[in-house]
């Protein structure tokens, strides 16, 4: 019983999208429902939640923290859900569930950190840098380091030739954010 | 390898990442005194965290977009529309492309003759007058005289013999400018793949001119379109030219 989810974990793992999106479609209309009616928030603030309780989801399979389930996936992203929810309220000071907060602080599904980081001014600066790269550029590095693929996905999923190519083209991506986090500040010395 | 130090940037990630464990944590926690080797984790360590926010967001668009297609027919109908449009357009675009301008796979050696230029020796002052010049300054001299067949065997030589990784690039355009291609292929990707080479950039370029004089044109297609790319690449004017 609870290796029903162990296909689906490790197709998630190795990089499928499709099997997200399965999951994310399939647990959709229920959470919504479910969210609204439990804790009387709007549609539209319910699913922004519950496409973060994908990304943990998700983030937690990526990180090893997802083997197998030891409840049933419902269970699992609801229990992300709640302790999503009662957080932002916790943040937003609405009192009616101030009372369960604690619950959001022990709960083990959560990723290091809030879903909505905080980042520092170097780390602001390198995300607009990010953003300023190629496509190419971007595509390689999250694949590397948000999505950890292998050098081998890699190459399959930006069809590159081998693991030269990839590893020349990582190292000229980070050569390109580097100049560019450091001509930010060269700037600002000018 | 690309590395910090004695640090291969790969030990440095994986470090970032929390994978380091038992000895091999332990003796890359002592590295951390050195100043190069911590500068390098806390740039890793907030770029990390900058691609996770990034990370972040393109997964919540990717999930507002499925959300778009699934829940609002006639917005992703419509998205579809602008999708099949592109791809008719990109299509006429590839055609006309392939009709009316000559390929560069047609006559590799005609366009790595019209674009290979040998790098300028800056990296050894030569002294006309120097009565006993070493050898490094004889391989020097010898490529800026463009005697590339003498230059070779001693730039070998220094390659072999010396730590400084610039004369492998130089060995390199010699060996490209007598027409030995295939060879210099491992050493300008090692030379590319390394980011803090003074000539990575430099080496970059010369690569996609030999995957084009190789007939590889997938290979210095990619590479060209990827310096054309970048702002600060000593090649990127010319890589703008190749593609137009």
């Amino acid at each position: 019983m609870q290796n029903d989810y162990a296909d689906l974990i490790a197709a998630i793992k190795s990089g499928s999208q499709t099997h997200l999106h399965q999951v994310y479609l399939e647990y959709r209309d229920s959470f919504l429902e479910w969210s609204q009616a439990r804790f009387r928030c709007s549609e539209a603030d319910a699913l922004d939640v519950y496409q973060d309780v994908i990304i943990v989801f998700y983030e937690n399979i990526r990180n090893g923290k997802v083997e197998q389930l030891r409840s049933k996936l419902r269970t699992y992203l609801f229990g992300i859900g709640k302790i999503l929810i009662i957080k932002q309220f916790n943040k937003n000071k609405r009192q009616d569930f101030l009372d369960e907060s604690h619950e959001a602080a022990s709960f083990p599904a959560l990723p290091e950190g809030e879903i909505h980081l905080e980042l520092t001014d170097r780390q602001q600066i390198l995300r607009q840098a990010i953003d300023h790269l190629g496509e190419a550029c971007r595509d390689l590095l999250l694949l590397c380091y948000y999505r950890r693929f292998s050098t081998e996905s890699i190459m399959e999923e930006l069809g590159y030739k081998n693991a030269d190519v990839v590893k020349s083209q990582k190292a000229r991506c980070m050569r390109t954010l580097r100049k560019r986090f450091e001509s930010h500040f060269n700037k600002d010395l000018i | 390898m690309e590395q910090q130090g004695n640090f291969p940037y790969d030990l440095i990630d994986r470090y970032v990442l929390g994978e380091l464990v038992g000895e091999e944590l332990q003796q890359f926690e002592a590295s951390l005194k050195d100043e190069g080797v911590a500068e390098t984790v806390a740039f890793r360590r907030d770029m990390l965290l900058a691609l996770k926010a990034k990370g972040r967001d393109v997964l919540k668009q990717e999930l507002v977009e499925l959300e778009a297609q699934q829940h609002a027919p006639t917005r992703a109908t419509i998205f579809q529309l602008w999708h099949y449009a592109a791809a008719v357009a990109a299509a006429v675009v590839i055609l006309l492309a392939v009709f009316l301008f000559p390929s560069q796979q047609e006559l590799p050696e005609a366009f790595f003759a019209a674009n290979f230029r040998p790098y300028p020796n800056v990296l050894v002052p030569i002294e006309r007058d120097a009565t006993a010049p070493d050898m490094t300054s004889r391989a020097f001299a010898y490529y800026e005289q463009g005697a590339y067949e003498q230059a070779i065997p001693l730039l070998e030589q220094l390659v072999q013999e010396s730590a400084n990784p610039d004369y492998a690039f130089y060995l390199a355009i010699s060996k490209l400018e007598v027409g030995i291609h295939a060879d210099v292929v491992p050493s300008l990707t090692t030379i590319a793949s390394v980011d803090t080479h003074r000539f990575a950039a430099h080496a970059e370029w010369y690569l996609a001119l030999t995957y084009f004089r190789l007939r590889q044109q997938a290979a210095g297609d990619s590479l060209i379109k990827a310096i054309a790319e970048e702002p600060d690449h000593p090649f990127q004017k010319q890589a703008k030219e190749l593609m137009k």
